[in-house]
């Protein structure tokens, strides 16, 4: 049996609106979180998450400068961030299915939509930390799986070269933590 | 049989996600799961609560947000850039309302967000149902019509709703409808 420590986890709330970060910062908090960092921005997200290394981001998308899908993008190009495993929830009034799956295949952890209750938020950030998923790359991805589920019908091209778990190596992969 | 193998663009890699399991080992400590959930997201819910004394003045500001987003588009005309300001406006109520106490004003800017956004040809936005939709939240506001057992307020957001259900089937039905 396990529970979450929420005061040893470090957030990053990035939204444009004031009153939305004060909501989350509030619930939060009383999860039991001490260090959360706000951002009202993309630039300003991408630059808290570099200045406080937080364990989990909790990002809107739509954003001035740049969104949080970008945000999540960035974060996850090893080349422009030192945190490409951050997980993220991106959290936004878009409920439509193309926005979700933008979020999920610019390398999103979790999907939360607004209006943001206590219990979904405590279950995505629990799922984070409790249910850690495996990072793929490919040409064009690089993110937690996007597959939550084996199809063990699947008839098609295998195109994982390595199993979950399995931790091989792509010999092109760049050092991406230190 | 032949084995079928993944070319180079869709072939992927699997990673450990050793973050991931250092956030799990740091974050899960030993206690009855659900329970503290429950407190957690108790917890929560009364701060939620305690916050909630400022709901009607941020609602408020964000009505009067709308309202000045609407005027802006009215007197400039309706470019992209007006719009945008006009539906980010509505789109973070859509976010919020129902947090803030106003669930028929979460569905009515929901409604007014799918009007500009799904209209083909921008430049014939009703503004009569336009207007409609701003001041059924300024009047929802004004009257604290707030919570989900309020009979006008349902009406409203259901008539808004149905209207502009069927004004976009028509425009969709237009013959250069994109």
């Amino acid at each position: 049996m396990t529970k979450i420590a929420f005061d040893e986890l470090r957030f990053v709330v990035a939204d444009d609106n004031a009153h939305m970060r004060r909501i989350v910062r509030t619930l939060l908090r009383a999860f039991g979180s001490r260090e959360i960092y706000e951002a009202e921005d993309g630039a300003s997200g991408l630059e808290a998450v570099e200045a406080f290394s937080p364990d989990i981001l909790i990002t809107d998308i739509t954003m001035p400068i740049f969104d949080g899908i970008e945000l999540t993008r960035m974060i996850r190009n090893p080349d422009g961030c030192r945190h490409p495993f951050l997980p993220i929830v991106v959290l936004s009034a878009y409920s439509e299915k193309k926005h979700v799956i933008a979020a999920r295949d610019a390398g999103a952890t979790e999907f939360l939509c607004k209006p943001v209750s206590a219990t979904a938020l405590y279950r995505r950030i629990q799922n984070v930390v409790a249910n850690p998923r495996d990072f793929i790359r490919t040409k064009s991805y690089f993110g937690p799986d996007r597959r939550r589920y084996v199809n063990p019908n699947y008839s098609g091209v295998d195109r994982r070269i390595a199993a979950p778990g399995e931790n091989i190596v792509d010999p092109n992969q760049v050092q991406l933590e230190a | 049989m032949q084995e079928q193998l993944p070319d180079a663009d869709t072939a992927s890699t699997c990673q450990l996600n050793e973050a991931g399991i250092k956030l799990r080992d740091k974050c899960l400590k030993p206690g009855v799961e659900n329970e503290a959930a429950q407190q957690a997201i108790a917890n929560a819910e009364k701060a939620l609560d305690k916050l909630s004394v400022n709901f009607d003045d941020w609602m408020a500001t964000e009505s009067k947000n709308l309202t000045a987003a609407r005027d802006a588009a009215r007197a400039a005309g309706f470019s992209p850039d007006t719009l945008g300001v006009l539906f980010q406006a509505a789109h973070n109520l859509k976010g919020q309302a129902s947090t803030l106490g106003y669930p028929f004003a979460d569905e009515i800017c929901a409604s007014l967000c799918r009007l500009i956004d799904k209209i083909p040809d921008k430049s014939r936005l009703p503004l009569v149902l336009l207007d409609q939709h701003v001041d059924a939240v300024r009047a929802l506001v004004a009257e604290a019509a707030k919570g989900t057992d309020n009979p006008k307020a349902s009406v409203l957001a259901r008539r808004l709703q149905n209207v502009t259900s069927d004004f976009l089937a028509q425009e969709f039905a237009r013959p250069h409808a994109a």
